[in-house]
């Protein structure tokens, strides 16, 4: 039953093939490999941004890890071994793959004029200038500084934020640093996860 | 006595699934036409252990996995397991069974209580010839002594299975929520296990960027679970692709990508029955 040290130098030569020992014939699977089409795929955990309860998601990114290729996300599914979901999904969490893959996302900025019904194209310059010019209007015009006992509030209440679920920590953070220096309170984003 | 102890259906899957694949994948039709054989001649000896664990103590609940075989129920039947391999296997395993069929059966006895003692935990090193009779005829009853032994609650991810000891096979993604949940198949008594997606069943590595997984556009439920720490590899069977495939046999089916495995450098965890 023991191999022979023939066998075993055979076997190790021919490896994963070791089929071939029992005398199957593998001249049509060295042929269909050939043919082969493999893609490499990497699985990653991550967590699901859209709300509070945090679901794993285990994402596949398919490329061959080259430098001069860029990973393509090819699908997102529940993860199994995640105790919150346990591999299920919301439908918003399902299409998770659209939101890091979607030709329809906007590259630049857009302004749609008061009135109007369509979207214009606009330089970055000129919607950052234009932003600011009519934050500084709305401020200069609505700031409370005292409420009506004359307790120093500092607030402006005529301006609102509300930030998106795919908004990473770092923007929320720069968000409300930037709001609260305004003294804008109606702010909410959704840095719960 | 029941299906669970004949394990008649578990095995007429399995042949029916060979088949079909055999009639559609070319390059697998001599392996799986021979698989067909094996697993009959298993069906009826699986149905002949239940017959005698019904009247004796053997493979009773409770009985420790590995405990001596019931060589007075095995044995019988070793002659007629050889005749079939002779018969319709390829010609180096038919006459490595043609000789075994001559020695005595003390011979018998010994190799089949070696690979019983020792069968899943060191088959990488003895070979997947060396081993093919005595893992193809001791199958059934290992897959039996599974079935009656009690299996406590999982409670940790470990890489043997926990009832024989055995090293994994295969992994298996079975439908969970809207993904898969992978399960690790005990390459001696086909039990199965849960064992956590991105994590090497050979060396431990959780990496995800070290564990790439390939997967053919010819047979996209079958996935080749690599490791670029320890170079070793898993088949996995993903039923979420394919609910008709059987593990044991998609598996068999696989050899192109064992081939190509192989050229890239991994090493399987386990060979299968058939060695590839």
């Amino acid at each position: 039953m023991n191999p022979t040290r023939r066998d075993f130098l055979k076997l190790t030569t021919i490896g994963g093939a070791a089929a071939a020992v029992f005398g199957f014939d593998l001249k049509p699977a060295y042929a269909q490999l050939r043919t082969l089409k493999i893609a490499r795929a990497s699985e990653t955990r991550s967590t699901c941004p859209y709300c509070a309860v945090g679901c794993g998601t285990i994402i596949y990114t398919i490329g061959d890890r080259a430098k001069n290729v860029t990973a393509q996300v090819v699908h997102v599914e529940g993860d199994p071994d995640h105790p919150t979901n346990r591999g299920t999904l919301c439908p918003k969490g399902s299409s998770l793959q659209q939101e890091i893959m979607n030709d329809r996302r906007l590259l630049k900025p857009l302004v749609r004029r008061p009135g109007g019904t369509e979207w214009q194209d606009i330089s970055w310059d000129d919607a950052i200038s234009e932003i600011a010019a009519r934050v500084k209007k709305t401020r200069d015009e609505t700031f409370v500084e005292k409420d009506a006992s004359g307790h120093t509030v500092n607030r402006l209440e005529s301006v609102a934020w509300i930030g998106g679920c795919t908004d990473t920590n770092e923007f929320n953070y720069l968000v409300v640093k930037s709001m609260r220096a305004l003294g804008v309170v109606h702010l909410e984003n959704q840095a719960r996860v | 006595m029941t299906t669970t102890q004949t394990g008649g259906t578990e095995y007429d899957a399995r042949m029916g699934r060979a088949e079909r694949l055999a009639a559609q994948l070319y390059f697998a039709t001599e392996f799986l036409e021979f698989y067909k054989h094996i697993a009959a001649f298993q069906k009826k000896l699986r149905a002949k252990i239940a017959e005698s664990s019904g009247a004796k103590s053997c493979g009773a609940p409770g009985t420790e996995f590995r405990s001596p075989l019931d060589l007075t129920v095995l044995l019988p039947h070793f002659r007629g397991f050889l005749s079939t391999i002779e018969q319709h296997a390829p010609p180096a395993l038919g006459k490595s069974a043609s000789q075994m069929s001559l020695l005595p059966s003390d011979s018998w006895v010994a190799s089949l209580e070696a690979y019983w003692e020792l069968a899943g935990k060191y088959d990488q090193q003895a070979g997947a010839l060396a081993q093919f009779l005595a893992r193809a005829f001791l199958q059934p009853y290992a897959e039996s002594r599974a079935a009656l032994t009690p299996r406590a609650p999982a409670v940790m991810t470990v890489r043997v299975c926990p009832q024989c000891c055995a090293r994994p096979l295969l992994g298996v993604l079975r439908p969970e929520g809207d993904g898969g949940k992978r399960f690790l198949l005990c390459s001696f008594c086909s039990q199965e296990w849960e064992f956590r997606r991105i994590l090497c069943p050979t060396c431990g590595e959780e990496a995800e960027g070290k564990l790439p997984v390939y997967v053919a556009e010819q047979l996209p439920h079958i996935r080749v679970e690599a490791c670029d720490t320890c170079q070793f590899y898993i088949r996995t069977v993903d039923l979420t692709k394919d609910g008709h495939a059987i593990p044991l046999v998609d598996d068999l089916a696989a050899i192109p990508l064992s081939l190509w495995a192989h050229e890239k450098g991994y090493s399987r965890l386990q060979p299968n029955l058939l060695g590839t």
